[in-house]
């Protein structure tokens, strides 16, 4: 037996079926022929194949995705099947047809409703064609429907009571959605409307990169994907979700979910390799997107801006600073470049400077009585990717002892 | 905290209603935002008289039932902008709109200031009034008759409609204020149910 289950949201009805027959614990692959028809039985739109392996005491499922909106018009399916394996090469013949199965929506007009438009809060993407329809109690021809602004013209009569349109190239206008009504010509009364979500072509991820500031935790960042997701001022009315991301990491094979659509972070293994090979992966309903990135972990290293910056010993011509580091998982050294800088100008004492866990460094040569900036950075040593922040202080040279 | 002048309550009140009779407070900005308002629908945006209480409903309130029905109805549309101003906020780092929409955006969230200031001078004056021996009454909850589930479009025009009521309904409790200013208002009256 044949049945059948609708998903008005996708426009989408599910089959499932039973083969009767088959042994215990037997599989055995077979074609199932699958037509299905529009309006009534003998109006045939659709006929396909579906070959895969049943298992004895198992439903095949199916399911078919139609143009037209199913409040619309009552569809009809039926199948067939042929045994479609080298094991049975004696079996190929089809079986008859299933008797004809009627998936009807039940009542698309509410009870005292004359009108309505299908599909209801429907997502397309732009730049795709759109099926609408409409089922009226009073014959169909003295409706007039608009697209925004714009009266459309393609439309189809299928019955006395449903007109269909068919919406080209449907673009983008507004988060919100496009906005479609109809109006009975002689009274200009408004029948009903629509409202059209139309999400934008979804884009390659843009400057996608990672950094690590440890060594044990990477960043990955990328540019904000200009997809519309739809707004919708009713929160307890569902609109798809817009658009979700996903890394994936080839050497290790896992893939992480972002929950945010800029940025995602990934744990670093202790004992994993420096090599990565790293795919953003970004989805809507409509389609995927990736965009790759390989690197090596230590060429990736920014670190975090140095701590506890001191300045001592400051006389009239020299001052002792002094920082500390964060450490980073490898045992490393990090290079730290030490500036000096007076007023706007920029008296450049730089040195860089190697160190593990603390650095200090004398800054000599200083005019007395004198404001500068002293400030430090530092970079992973083995594998220069980007400075860290500055942190500094300003400070005064003491003035010279009259003599 | 709240004045304990009279008068001047009563004018800032009078004042506030008169702001919020401007469609441009609320129902353009809503209209900018679903794009309705350069479209044909704008017209189908008509006050449905089962929304708010008429003027001459409103004139026959006592002073405390009309403060509690004005409490009501505020209450009421700052829910749905709050609502409409969570999903601005959800979607706006991701969400591209042109200036006008922007604007209007903003002019949403301004207003829904603007009404809590205006609710909050309704409690003071209703606290005035209470201390000078009025009743107070309890907050009438507004009846939740289940409805079928209505699609987007038919959420936008009834939501158009409601803010276009509610504009109406700015103006005529701005009429009823007049009165009181003119020491003309009724004192206390048994106070119909919210009719809703």
């Amino acid at each position: 037996s044949l049945e059948f289950a609708i998903n008005l949201t996708y426009q989408r009805f599910s089959l499932l079926w039973s083969v009767r027959g088959l042994l215990d614990h037997q599989e055995i692959q077979m074609n199932f022929q699958i037509q299905i028809s529009r309006i009534n039985e003998s109006n045939v739109i659709w006929t396909g194949n579906y070959i895969t392996t049943v298992k004895s005491k198992e439903s095949v499922h199916w399911s078919w995705e139609s143009e037209l909106p199913l409040e619309c018009a009552t569809h009809f399916v039926r199948i067939r099947s042929q045994v479609d394996d080298a094991q049975f090469p004696e079996l190929r013949s089809w079986s008859k047809w299933t008797s004809w199965k009627e998936i009807r929506v039940l009542k698309p007009l509410s009870p005292g409703q004359t009108f309505s438009l299908f599909p209801k809060d429907n997502l397309v993407e732009a730049g795709s064609n759109m099926t609408v329809c409409y089922v009226s109690r009073s014959h169909g021809s003295e409706i007039a429907c608009f697209l925004e602004t714009e009266e459309i013209h393609e439309e189809e009569a299928l019955t006395p009571h449903v007109t269909v349109f068919t919406l080209r190239n449907v673009s983008f206008l507004r988060p919100t959605g496009t906005n479609m009504h109809c109006r009975q010509k002689s009274t200009n009364e408004l029948k009903g409307g629509l409202v059209i979500y139309v999400s934008k072509i979804l884009e390659d991820p843009k400057n996608f990169s990672c950094e690590t500031q440890d060594l044990k935790t990477l960043n990955c960042t990328w540019d904000p994907v200009a997809v519309t997701a739809p707004v919708n001022l009713h929160p307890s009315k569902r609109v798809q979700p817009p658009e979700s991301y996903a890394l994936y990491e080839s050497f290790s094979q896992e893939t992480r979910v972002c929950e945010h659509n800029t940025w995602c972070t990934w744990q670093v293994a202790e004992d994993s390799q420096d090599e990565y090979n790293f795919t953003l992966r970004l989805q809507n309903i409509f389609r995927e997107r990736s965009v790759n990135l390989a690197f090596n972990l230590t060429h990736r290293v920014h670190p975090r801006p140095p701590f506890n910056f001191f300045l001592e010993s400051v006389n009239s011509t020299n001052a002792r600073v002094s920082w500390k580091v964060y450490p980073l998982r490898k045992p490393s050294t990090l290079l730290c470049r030490v500036e000096c800088l007076q007023d706007e100008h920029v008296m450049e004492q730089q040195v860089n400077v190697s160190i593990g866990m603390q650095g200090e460094y004398l800054l000599s040569g200083l005019e007395p009585d004198t404001q500068y900036l002293a400030r430090v950075c530092c970079a992973y040593g083995n594998h220069l990717w980007k400075w860290s922040d500055w942190v500094g202080q300003r400070f005064t040279t003491l003035d010279v002892a009259p003599s | 905290g709240c004045s304990r002048d009279y008068q001047l309550l009563l004018g800032q009140l009078q004042h506030q209603a008169n702001i919020m009779q401007s469609t441009g407070m609320l129902l353009d900005p809503y209209l900018h935002i679903q794009g309705w308002y350069d479209s044909k629908l704008k017209k189908e945006c008509k006050e449905q008289p089962k929304d708010f209480l008429s003027e001459r409903s409103l004139m026959g309130l006592s002073r405390q039932a009309f403060l509690q029905t004005l409490n009501a109805s505020l209450g009421l549309i700052l829910d749905k902008l709050a609502a409409y101003l969570q999903t601005y906020h959800v979607n706006m780092d991701r969400t591209w709109t042109q200036p006008k929409v922007e604007q209007a955006w903003k002019n949403l969230a301004q207003a829904e200031r603007f009404l809590r200031g205006f609710r909050n001078n309704i409690f003071c004056l209703a606290q005035l009034l209470r201390d000078s021996a009025e009743t107070a009454m309890p907050t009438q909850a507004s009846e939740r008759r289940s409805t079928p589930p209505l699609d987007h479009f038919e959420l936008r025009l009834k939501d158009c409609q409601l803010l276009q009521g509610y504009h109406h309904f700015m103006h005529s409790v701005g009429q009823v204020l007049d009165r009181w200013k003119e020491g003309r208002g009724r004192r206390r009256r048994h106070s119909p149910r919210l009719r809703r």
